[in-house]
């Protein structure tokens, strides 16, 4: 018997070595291979590029085919990323505070600026993107990529938030956009009273997503979070009163649902509104795309503007979208450049946008016929650009982020009236770093 | 004698893994609880500040309010698991036709996986149309539909509802090997003494799964504190930081704000208070012996 067991025993443990050693060998194997391929090319540089892990239409991937068949000594490798933001957020600051060499290009949401070059994490491109080469580029993504008085990144994918509403409804009661959200909440309610359908969907769950709708009814009505100066101002009246409208919204004019404030995901709000079930919607730029698919109930009736803004005060259009950085443990930054030069690249940029439906970040590209003939809205955008609503810039973005959540959610959800919520806000943001 | 290391070579894999899995982490985070260290800061890169993360985490009016929170989470899931875990297990106990199944049937809401469940009840919650409130207005008990997720004061129920529906499983699962050490005798006795049922269960049944039921709570809570996924995927901690239990913020500061010296400080208390919440529940467990 215990033979038996012996045998067993032993038996087992050479299986375990097997297994490891079979594991290691093939690793061996893989690396032999690439030092093999990278010998042929002895002047092969080898860039790793953080990419989305949505590719629409796998224009991505046949944009790197086609980089690293025009260059001999650039080879371009993508490094895989979450598509949600907050996911991508945790992996690239992983790679980065752990200085790891396999992530040259970051691709950079547009509120992670200040964080990223606070810490140290990534290169000024203050040489290489030069004001000329800026000029090209749409104003307000550049001046997100700008913190400290430095150009941290190129915009690449260009993400606006503007007002997406059903055209064919205003027509049927022959009413205009409005200009003010005190015309939009008449307008509304008119309409929820005739359909019987929502005024507005918003995505006020707690997350993300409510400070960027949030942020854009506090620059609609003159308000902000910081001064000049960095003085904090979130409990000025202006915004006080924004917030206060937010929560009429839900109360008082009753055209925003009360599970507005569930919903935590700008699907969440959208799903209405392409169900044909809401009249305004404030969402980013997917919606056409999705209205305009062949199984949607409002293909062709809905249609684009800038948000409102509040009477004697401004439109405020969040801003969204995709930048490439340049790490600071990069191999060769002149390298690595080069690639992002090629990447955001006006023909790129219109291949990108023609196949995969991707809008670039280029001024041109929104006045070339081409482009514009098979995306009409984007001609909508050029106005929606000028008003722009860009969340604040701070090192410690995501921890101020997750308080103001907590606040206005607080605000919105009645437990707290909309001064006490910011007035507690200023407080917390006073004492953050 | 040939044998006398084998034993503990067959150890060695076992307790290699619960040193590196638990406490090269635990020890790690420790130091973290006595450094200032945050990655978005260049500047605080593990240096020693003392106890200054203990007060600060002490004084932050949210980590208190956060446990606060779990108390009642934990008080609130714990009644519910206890109720619906006897009477389940009180039923998969009986021998009756189709038994298997339904033992089979009771495991399932433990077998789902927590993000699957959350998402599902968070539908069921759903204001507009969740079923829930379309079942209650359905048969007249509510006029209005209740925000459930979006109202403070209905939140805390609904996480405290699915988290009993996903974890009572467990529960009744270890009361009913409980209740399969019961002699039969003992109750056949009571019976020539005239004991009614409610008697018998209260004399007989509940002491002597005393300890197993324990042992469930231990387990039941460890999970209903640790597991952060339903609160995380329902309510992400709202309305407001109505929902947010500590181990919820401890993850926020952790991975959100990037504070390795707070966070720490803050899992080092957490571990702390669980440490206590066990150490009462065993000695319940060892009353029943002395």
């Amino acid at each position: 018997m215990k033979n038996y067991f012996k045998n067993r025993l032993s038996l087992f443990v050479v299986v375990i070595v097997i297994v490891f050693l079979v594991a290691c060998s093939n690793e061996n194997v893989d690396e032999e291979q690439n030092e093999a391929e990278n010998n042929n090319n002895a002047d092969v540089q080898t860039i790793h590029m953080a990419k989305l892990e949505s590719d629409p239409n796998g224009m991505m991937e046949e944009a790197r085919q086609r980089f690293n068949e025009e260059h001999d000594d650039i080879k371009v490798e993508f490094v895989e990323m979450s598509n949600d933001a907050s996911q991508m957020h945790d992996q690239t600051v992983t790679q980065l505070s752990a200085g790891s060499e396999n992530l040259d290009i970051v691709n950079m949401d547009v509120v992670w600026t200040a964080e990223f070059a606070e810490a140290g994490w990534i290169e000024p491109l203050d040489d290489l993107f030069t004001e000329e080469m800026q000029s090209e580029f749409i104003e307000r993504q550049v001046d997100a990529m700008t913190y400290d008085g430095h150009v941290w990144a190129v915009p690449w994918f260009n993400d606006l938030h503007p007002l997406w509403y059903r055209k064919d409804l205003l027509e049927k009661y022959n009413l205009e956009v409005p200009e003010t959200y005190e015309e939009a909440v008449e307008v509304a309610q008119t309409i929820q009273e005739e359909e019987g359908i929502q005024g507005f969907s918003m995505h006020w769950g707690r997350a993300e997503q409510l400070i960027v709708s949030f942020t854009e009814f506090l620059h609609a009505n003159n308000g902000d979070f910081f001064d000049e100066d960095g003085n904090v101002t979130i409990n000025s009246p202006e915004a006080v009163e924004a917030l206060q409208f937010m929560v009429d919204m839900i109360e008082e004019y009753e055209v925003v649902s009360p599970s507005a404030i569930g919903n935590s995901t700008p699907e969440d709000a959208r799903i209405p509104f392409t169900q044909g079930q809401v009249l305004f919607h404030p969402n980013w730029g997917y919606v056409y795309s999705e209205n305009q698919a062949d199984d949607s109930p409002v293909k062709d009736q809905t249609w684009v503007a800038s948000n409102f803004a509040f009477e004697g005060g401004q439109k405020a259009n969040a801003v969204g979208g995709w930048n490439f950085a340049i790490s600071k443990n990069v191999s060769d930054k002149e390298t690595a450049w080069e690639v992002i030069k090629w990447f955001t690249s006006f023909d790129n940029q219109k291949e990108m946008l023609l196949g995969g439906g991707q809008v670039g970040t280029r001024v041109e590209l929104y006045e070339d016929p081409e482009v514009l003939e098979a995306n009409p809205q984007l001609e909508e955008y050029l106005d929606v650009f000028e008003h722009a609503s860009v969340r604040p810039s701070h090192p410690q973005y995501s921890k101020l982020s997750d308080i103001a959540q907590s606040y206005i959610h607080q605000a919105l959800s009645g437990d707290i009236t909309p001064e006490e919520a910011l007035n507690e806000l200023a407080t917390e943001l006073e004492e953050l770093e | 004698m040939r044998y006398r290391f084998l034993p503990y070579m067959l150890l060695l894999p076992v307790f290699t893994m619960i040193i590196v899995i638990v406490f090269i982490p635990l020890i790690t985070t420790i130091i973290y609880s006595f450094q200032s260290y945050r990655l978005t800061d260049p500047d605080a890169q593990a240096t020693f500040v003392g106890l200054s993360n203990y007060i600060e985490i002490l004084q932050d009016s949210r980590f208190i309010s956060s446990l606060i929170t779990s108390l009642i989470y934990i008080i609130g899931s714990v009644i519910g698991m206890l109720i619906l875990g006897l009477i389940t297990a009180q039923i998969a106990n009986q021998a009756f036709k189709g038994r298997s199944i339904f033992r089979a049937s009771i495991l399932l809401p433990w077998a789902v996986a927590p993000v699957v469940a959350a998402q599902s009840w968070k539908f069921m919650f759903e204001t507009d149309f969740g079923i829930i409130n379309y079942v209650l207005e359905g048969i007249g008990i509510i006029e209005r539909n209740i925000p459930w997720l979006v109202s403070s004061d209905h939140a805390m129920i609904s996480v405290i509802v699915t988290n009993v529906w996903k974890t009572t499983p467990l529960l009744t699962l270890i009361i009913v090997s409980g209740l399969q050490t019961i002699s039969k005798e003992l109750y056949e006795s009571a019976d020539i003494d005239g004991a009614g049922d409610w008697k018998k269960y209260y004399h007989i049944t509940l002491p002597l799964i005393r300890p197993f039921i324990a042992m469930g709570l231990i387990f039941t809570t460890l999970q209903t504190i640790n597991v952060i996924d339903i609160i995380y995927v329902m309510t992400g901690g709202g309305p407001g930081e109505s929902t947010e239990i500590f181990t919820l913020y401890n993850y926020k500061v952790f991975f959100q704000y990037l504070d390795f010296g707070l966070g720490g400080a803050m899992a080092v208390i957490g571990v702390v208070i669980v440490g206590i919440l066990i150490y009462f529940y065993t000695r319940s467990m060892n009353k029943q012996y002395n």
